[in-house]
């Protein structure tokens, strides 16, 4: 389904060099005139410049379109380096029945009502996010930034902190502290708090670090991070410094994790590129197109741009932490470009193990070994690779027990024209690619994903998925490719954990909204046991999807509180709940989706139960309890050591 | 002692008569893999960038290697046809394909549990063959591309997929 006219222009690479020689790569016009003076062009636009990134530049197929129907995944389709990232390759544009881009159509007058965005009512809106220009020229205005749910003052309601970016010229984006006002509105205190962050923002990792019972926020950067300690009197102090975890380049979703066992969280930062404002990759100089997709001027990167290290940093006890990456093997030497982490158990061997979704390049999958280490199992998990063995553009993780049986799987966002793989869990931390024969693949392809979450949005006893999109390169919206700048979010119904609904883009609601998606969180913002969504829009306001359904079905939430062996905010417990013929498994943890952190709180919908039978908790130390709960439809703190032993 | 010596000889004959159908192959090394395959593979009319870290091979003892490697930016060049190449220094068949000593490219179709690979010669274009991998036993490791030495498995590796190869000589 692609044209067949002329092909003829290859590659052209540019090596980065931190002294800005260039090295020129031959191209392969169509002929030996042709090739002569487009090295000439290149070479004299390059070195006027004196940039330092990888180029490519391959031909434009233009793609003819095709109403309601989609070609399947076309194998010559592995990494692409126009535009510098892996995706499948060039699919079919989609188009609704008014010829829209499936992204930006495909709206239905009625169906079920799910979402409403109420950022506007809410006050959101009030907080604009901005990255860069709105040309979007360098790969650092594209990437945008996370939210993270966090009750920073500990009075039972989730708050919502949204990390900005910035400009160029300043360096310094404002971010949002909104305070619930459990009146369904919420204000702005990031100034009062002190956690503004003033800088280019991207992640957010929250956790109590020193266990003293008010969440603190890790704020990644591009520049120094930051570590806002948690004052308990609404105000925070940033102690990134003074705690050795600052950086300093461009770090992404930050995930935090007791590694070690010994009752305290560790940080773990991935490192998406080295990167030099002074020395930005621009995608043309002096009339030459130097970066391309689909034969499209696009920013570059991120292939050919140097990547940053990933970081693991212990934390000592004393509000100090080591950096001891290379010694725990998990320093990212291969130089991929690490967009999300999450530590969380996939062996249940109740040693927290560490994910890191990989822009471009495998992702990695590190097994806990129990002795400070960990053993890279990437390939060996099948997590590295999609099914058909292709590196994607990993974005984002979502976690959670789709089948119900016990065993976390996991769904990768990806970039546009590929599917998002679903890494069922096959136990023993062997993973299987199941998004075709689960039936999500395909209505995943023409959109570009980032923070996506399993959750439970009808509270029928099994996790759905909600993903946040947006491209990357605003000049889609000047193509037929089928895909666009603004897309809507995606949600996926869970049927059974045999398969997957999309729900449908119904016309007034959040899900027929368009947005340049970015971090996502998931929680129960209003205490109602329906959880609900934020997103992060790059460049624009806020989104806050209400949830709205019309479902009677049961639910409870369990906020657990560890012992003095474990993380006090118990991040790396795993609780098994037991109700309505279903053991569903949750786990709490810091970080994943896309530089965003979820509710804290546990949620299990039980669907028509209205009785738990048990509660198992693993507690991080180690320890195993059963609770019970007497009601159901309720908010319930558990506390380590208050069970009964198993 | 003469059945022990008649067996003797019938297990140094078999294992001489399997020596001579495989003789000596094993993986290539990273550096084996460079020194052949091409930094830019000459497709039709393109030079498409390979990425290298995902080449795999095997190589005989006369120094003839037979491997291949993905190729960026397939999805967009050469008609989104291709997603591997693949040097043939001596015979070889893949499935029911046979390839002479050459250079071709594959690319793959994801059908409802298989793929659909289908091979070309590099330099023209010209299809050779169509052939399917099928899914590999659950918990295999996931490989970019892999071709196993004919001593593990006589097989092309592509995620977790695989095809049966024969080797001529």
């Amino acid at each position: 389904m692609v044209d067949t006219g002329d092909h003829s222009l290859g590659i052209k690479l540019l090596e980065p060099r931190k002294d800005h020689l260039v090295n020129i790569c031959r191209v392969m016009p169509r002929s030996f005139f042709l090739q002569r003076l487009y090295e000439a062009v290149l070479l004299c636009a390059v070195l006027s410049m004196g940039r330092s990134e990888l180029i490519a530049q391959t031909p434009a197929p233009s793609v003819p379109t095709q109403d309601q129907k989609q070609t399947p995944a076309q194998g010559g389709g592995p990494q692409t380096q126009m535009g510098g990232v892996n995706t499948g390759g060039a699919h079919a544009a989609v188009l609704d029945e008014e010829h829209r881009p499936i992204t930006a159509g495909g709206f239905v007058k009625s169906g079920p009502i799910i979402f409403q965005d109420i950022a506007q009512k809410a006050g959101l809106t009030t907080w604009k996010h901005t990255m860069g220009t709105p040309e979007k020229r360098y790969i650092i205005e594209t990437n945008g930034s996370g939210v993270g749910l966090i009750d920073y003052d500990n009075d039972g309601w989730l708050d919502i902190y949204l990390v900005n970016g910035s400009t160029a010229d300043a360096l310094s984006g404002k971010a949002a502290l909104f305070h619930n006002n459990h009146d369904g509105t919420f204000t702005d205190v990031a100034a009062k708090a002190g956690v503004t962050n003033d800088r280019w923002g991207v992640g957010v990792a929250i956790a109590d670090y020193d266990n003293d019972g008010w969440p603190d926020i890790y704020v990644s950067n591009f520049g120094k991070n930051r570590l806002y300690h948690n004052n308990h009197d609404g105000t925070f102090t940033d102690a990134a410094e003074k705690a050795g975890v600052t950086l300093g380049n461009w770090s992404t979703g930050a995930t935090w994790g007791d590694y070690d066992g010994d009752g305290r969280l560790d940080l773990f930062v991935p490192g998406y590129i080295h990167y030099d404002m002074a020395h930005q990759p621009a995608s043309s100089s002096n009339g030459a197109t130097l970066c391309q997709f689909r034969g499209e001027e696009v920013m570059c990167g991120p292939r050919g741009l140097k990547g940053e290290p990933d970081h693991l940093f212990h934390n000592n006890g004393d509000g100090t932490f080591t950096d001891v990456s290379e010694k725990a093997g998990v320093s990212d030497k291969n130089g991929y470009y690490g967009l999300a982490s999450l530590f969380i158990d996939v062996n249940d061997d109740g040693k927290p193990d560490l994910l890191v979704a990989d822009d471009s390049t495998p992702n990695y999958l590190y097994l806990n070994k129990g002795d400070g280490t960990f053993e890279d199992a990437s390939y060996a998990s099948g997590y590295a690779l999609n099914e058909m063995g292709r590196e994607t553009a990993s974005m984002g993780i979502a976690f959670g027990d789709y089948r119900n049986n016990g065993l976390v799987d996991f769904y990768n966002t990806t970039f546009s024209d590929d599917y998002n793989p679903l890494y069922r869990n096959d136990g023993n931390a062997n993973f299987t690619d199941v998004s075709y024969p689960m039936g999500i693949a395909e209505p995943t392809i023409p959109f570009l994903g980032w923070g996506d979450a399993f959750f439970d949005f009808d509270n029928d006893g099994w996790k759905d998925i909600v993903i946040a999109n947006g491209h990357v390169y605003p000049s889609v919206d000047q193509s037929n490719w089928g895909t666009t700048w603004a897309q809507r979010p995606l949600l996926f119904r869970n049927i059974e954990g045999k398969k997957f609904d999309l729900m449908p883009a119904v016309e007034g609601t959040a899900l027929a909204n368009l947005y340049v998606g970015r971090g996502l969180a998931v929680g129960d913002l209003f205490n109602d046991g329906k959880l609900d969504v934020v997103i992060n829009v790059l460049d624009g306001h806020p989104a806050l999807f209400r949830n709205v359904s019309t479902d009677t079905h049961h639910w409870v939430e369990l906020k657990l509180i560890g012992g003095p062996k474990s993380p006090r905010d118990a991040v790396g417990a795993t609780v098994y709940l037991t109700a309505g013929g279903q053991r569903q498994r949750g786990d709490i943890v810091s970080g994943g989706s896309y530089a965003s952190t979820h509710d804290p709180r546990l949620h299990f919908g039980l669907g028509d139960a209205t009785s738990v039978d048990t509660v198992e908790v693993r507690w991080p130390s180690g320890a195993k309890e059963k609770f019970t709960i007497a009601k159901v439809d309720q908010i319930i703190t558990i506390v380590e050591g208050k069970g009964t032993k198993q | 002692m003469k059945p022990f010596l008649l067996l003797f000889l019938s297990i140094l004959v078999s294992a001489s008569g399997w020596s001579q159908a495989k003789p000596g192959w094993r993986a290539a090394t990273p550096e084996e893999l460079r020194a052949v395959l091409p930094l830019r593979a000459p497709v039709e009319k393109e030079r498409i960038e390979t990425e290298m870290r995902t080449a795999s091979g095997i190589i005989n003892s006369h120094g003839k290697v037979i491997a291949g490697v993905v190729l960026i930016t397939a999805g967009y060049s050469a008609e989104g046809k291709y997603s591997h190449y693949l040097l043939v220094q001596t015979p070889i068949t893949i499935a029911d394909i046979s390839l002479a000593p050459g250079s071709y490219v594959f690319g793959w179709q994801r059908a409802e549990d298989t793929l659909v690979l289908k091979f070309y010669e590099a330099t023209t274009g010209t299809e050779r063959g169509t052939a399917t991998a099928h899914q590999m036993p659950q918990g295999t490791r996931v490989e970019s591309f892999r071709l196993w030495p004919p001593q593990d498995q006589s097989i092309l590796q592509i995620g977790r997929f695989s095809i049966p190869y024969r080797l001529v000589d």
